[in-house]
This record gives structure tokens, sequence and C-alpha cells, in this order.
């Protein structure tokens, strides 16, 4: 299995497991999106790393010598640290040589780029407002966005005609964008996902896709860390 | 007559574009299409700038970057937008010297000082730069303590540049707003205490790409003082 060992989320007092030389260590959260994003990336290279979790409300003390940023993830392979959830993503895909996330050309890989940005600027923040964000009054308003925005993205993959953004298999503008699809569970009933058929079918494909899986959440846990959640209690290990 | 390329307006018709020519769309002062520029110049692209009026945007802006913004880049039927995309494109797709590094590590720590510029010091920048003359100090304290994470990166890694001995793709991205700090007054106490930082920018006073594409500090504060107004003047 590429993930070596993975720990339960570290708290305060927790002492920090020494690190083995030459093994890629990610300082991760298992409910953390961003987080994910990096797993699904190291899985997809076939990558051997550890994954040590970390309570984020309750950091270990060490952490911030590690990432000064506080957030998760983080890399950490002998003395090189990288934190940031883009750099890691890219870091994990230079390092290891298998399966190439980006396309060769350097045009497709600025329009994947800009396709990304789209995401993180319309798209996820939208999601988190109908689900771990909401604002009181503007539910409806977030709503729109995101059905907008999910239509603009899914007209894209129609455009490119291909079974996943990167083409027949996963790529990064994929696994980037797909935390906040897996997580679609946590969306309201009203929510119209039949106006989203070829987003529907990516998701099917994405599902069952080897790095997904590797890095997967199953439906039920997602739903009973979001009940937690939403009582303000923050349980990371289920 | 300004010494460089009139900007466009609305309702303004567009130059026509050229079969293979590599056109940006830029405004002379913004120091986000400064970026692409920079890259360009420092890649020895042949390219026209195509300029354009933000405050009265001529449309077919808008047509090519629905967001509205400079820079954007045209060539033949390939556009592109946002200031970092279009600067690795142009390192990308161009022959020439590699502006980033070949080494993962490196580009990795090279990403993280430029999304860290990004999210910390423009912020800063911007609020000393708008601030009232009674909050203008701590906005300057403020700017220089989060100028010491650079500095200090900068004291390690500079010879005299944080790409080595030649200018890198990270030093171009974060130039533009380094150079207003050393063109407007308001910015005199912050490059007298970060010593490191000015060094640096005298450094990259030397290199050709940045003295082709850096606006003199007259007329930044022109334009600057102006450019609240719906009426703004990009054309001195």
């Amino acid at each position: 299995m590429p993930v070596v060992e993975e720990t339960k989320h570290l708290e305060v007092d927790a002492p920090l497991p020494p690190l083995k030389k030459g093994l890629l260590r990610l300082y991760s959260n298992r409910f953390c999106v961003f987080s994910q994003r990096t797993r699904l990336v190291l899985a997809a290279k076939s990558a051997n790393y550890e994954i040590i979790n970390i309570h984020l409300k309750k950091k270990p003390t060490w952490y911030a010598s590690k990432n000064p940023n506080g957030t998760t993830p983080c890399l950490e392979k002998d003395e090189d640290i990288v934190w940031d959830s883009t750099i890691t993503c890219e870091y994990g895909n230079d390092i290891f040589a298998e399966n190439p996330l980006w396309p060769t050309d350097p045009l497709a890989k600025a329009k994947d780029r800009m396709l990304i940005d789209f995401f993180n600027s319309k798209i996820f923040p939208n999601f988190m407002k109908l689900t771990f964000y909401p604002v009181e009054g503007k539910e409806e308003f977030y709503q729109q966005e995101y059905e907008k925005n999910v239509g603009k993205l899914q007209e894209n993959l129609v455009e490119r005609g291909t079974t996943f953004f990167g083409g027949s298999q996963p790529g990064m503008v994929d696994y980037i964008m797909w935390p906040w699809f897996e997580r679609w569970v946590l969306l309201d009933d009203t929510f119209p996902k039949d106006n989203f058929p070829t987003i529907l079918t990516w998701r099917k494909n994405m599902i069952a896709a080897p790095a997904v899986k590797e890095a997967a959440i199953p439906d039920d846990i997602h739903l009973e860390y979001f009940n937690n959640f939403k009582q303000n209690l923050f349980q990371y290990d289920y | 007559m300004p010494s460089y390329p009139r900007h466009y307006a609305t309702g303004e018709a567009m130059p026509p574009t050229v079969p293979g020519k590599l056109r940006l769309y830029s405004m002379q002062f913004c120091p986000f299409a400064q970026r692409a520029r920079l890259v360009a110049e420092a890649k020895g692209l042949d390219y026209e700038v195509i300029n354009c009026n933000l405050k009265k945007k001529p449309e077919w802006l808008l047509e090519r970057n629905p967001n509205g913004q400079v820079p954007a880049l045209e060539h033949d039927e390939k556009v592109l937008y946002e200031s970092l995309i279009v600067a690795d494109y142009l390192d990308d797709a161009y022959p020439g010297r590699k502006l980033k590094s070949s080494d993962s590590y490196q580009r990795a720590q090279d990403d993280l000082i430029v999304n860290q510029f990004g999210s910390k010091i423009v912020p800063a920048y911007y609020k000393t730069l708008r601030s009232p003359p009674e909050g203008r100090d701590a906005a300057v304290q403020e700017l220089i303590e989060k100028l010491s994470v650079l500095e200090k990166i900068m004291s390690k890694r500079a010879k005299p540049f944080l790409g080595g001995t030649e200018v890198g793709m990270v030093d171009l991205m974060i130039w533009p707003w380094c150079h207003g700090l050393g063109s407007f007054p308001v910015f005199k106490a912050v490059l007298e205490k970060c010593t490191t930082l000015k060094k640096w920018i005298d450094s990259m006073y030397t290199v050709k790409a940045v003295n082709a594409t850096s606006m003199s500090p007259e007329l930044l504060g022109k334009f600057y003082a102006g450019y609240q107004s719906v009426d703004a003047v990009f054309d001195f």
C-alpha cells in the first residue's frame, strides 16, 4: 500500500513521530478538503508516504515549527518542507515520475489552470456557503451562484469531450476539484442534481478511479462529521 | 503624447490582431499586467501591447477576459488571463532561458514566496498607500513587519537575485509592488528599515526587463493621485 502508515489525529501534547529517512511525510487532516487534494495526487502518483494526521483545533505544539501557517496539508521529506495545498500538489506531481498529471502542451496546461482558478473563486466557496459556512438570509443567492457556476463547469467538460477533465484518465484538474464533489451528499435534497447529467457521470467515473478510492471518505462518515461540525464538535477519528 | 501605447476606452474599436503576433492586453500602471510584460521582456519575445482604460473598459477586453482585468494574452486563437498563469505560459511556451527553477523543491519555495507575497504583503502595501494621514504610521509598521519574512529569505538566498546570479520568475512576480515601494514617498520609512530588500531592489534596477517596464516615480505619482476618479487619466 502506498500509504505506509497513517496516525490518529495528534493533539497538543502528542510527541512528534520520528521521521523515517527518505520517506515522504504528509501532515494532513482526514476532513480537510485541501489535504485531500494532496492525498489524491500522491495516490495517483503511486507514491510511498506516511500520513501524520493533525487535530486542527488542538494542534500539537511542534506543528508550528513544521508549517508556521499552521495549516494542512504540509509535506516533509528529510530537510525539505512544503506547504500550501496548490504547492504540495505541484511538488507531489514533480517529485514522482509516474503518471504526469498536467498536459504536456503549455496552452492546455494554462487552460487547465484557468479552470482551476474559476473553480477556486466561483465554485468551492459557494459550496462551502451551502454547507459548512451558511449565511443566514443568503441561502437562495449562494444556491443560484453555485448552480450557475457548476453549469459552466459542465459546459467545459462537454466541450472537452473526454471522460475526465484530464482526458481518458483523471488529471490534476480532476483531483484539485474532487474533494468538493465527493461531498455532494452534504447538499440539501432540493439541490437539482439532475440538471447536471455530465457532472453526475463524471462523479460516477471519479468514484471508480483508483486514486479517489484510496483517499475516499464514505458518505455516511461525511454526514457524521458534518453533523458534529454543525454542533461545534470537531471529531476527526471515526 | 505619452511614450507608451495609448489606452483604449469603451466604444473604441479594437486594433486588429496580426496573425502570428503575440498580444498582451495591459494598463501601463497596473502591477499585475507588469508581471506579464516583465516575462515577455526577459524572454526577449516579439509582442505588442494594447493598453486598456480600466475605468471605461473597451467591450473587446471583456470578450477576452470576462473578469475585465489585465493582463490578458491573445495569440491567434489562444486567449489566456490571470497574471501568474500568463507569466508561466510565456515561460513554458517560448524558447530561451527558463525563468523558473529546474529544481522541484526550489520551484515549490519560489511559488510559496509569490503566494505569501500576494496574500500578506500586497494587501498591507495598498493599506499603506490608501491610508489617511492618521493611520499611516501604523500601516507602515504593519508592512515592515510583513516584509520581515521576505527579508529573511532574501538574506539567505539573494545572490543578488532570488533566482540566483540571474533574475528569475520569483523576482519578476514580486517586482511591481517592490518598484512601488521605491517610488511612492509614503514608503520611505519602509526601505530605510528593510535594508536587505533595498539591496535586492537596487540589483533589480540593473535588469533590462525591469527598466523597460517600470514607470517613473513622477508618472506613478500623477497616475495614482487621479485613479480614484471615474475620469482617471491613463495617458500622460
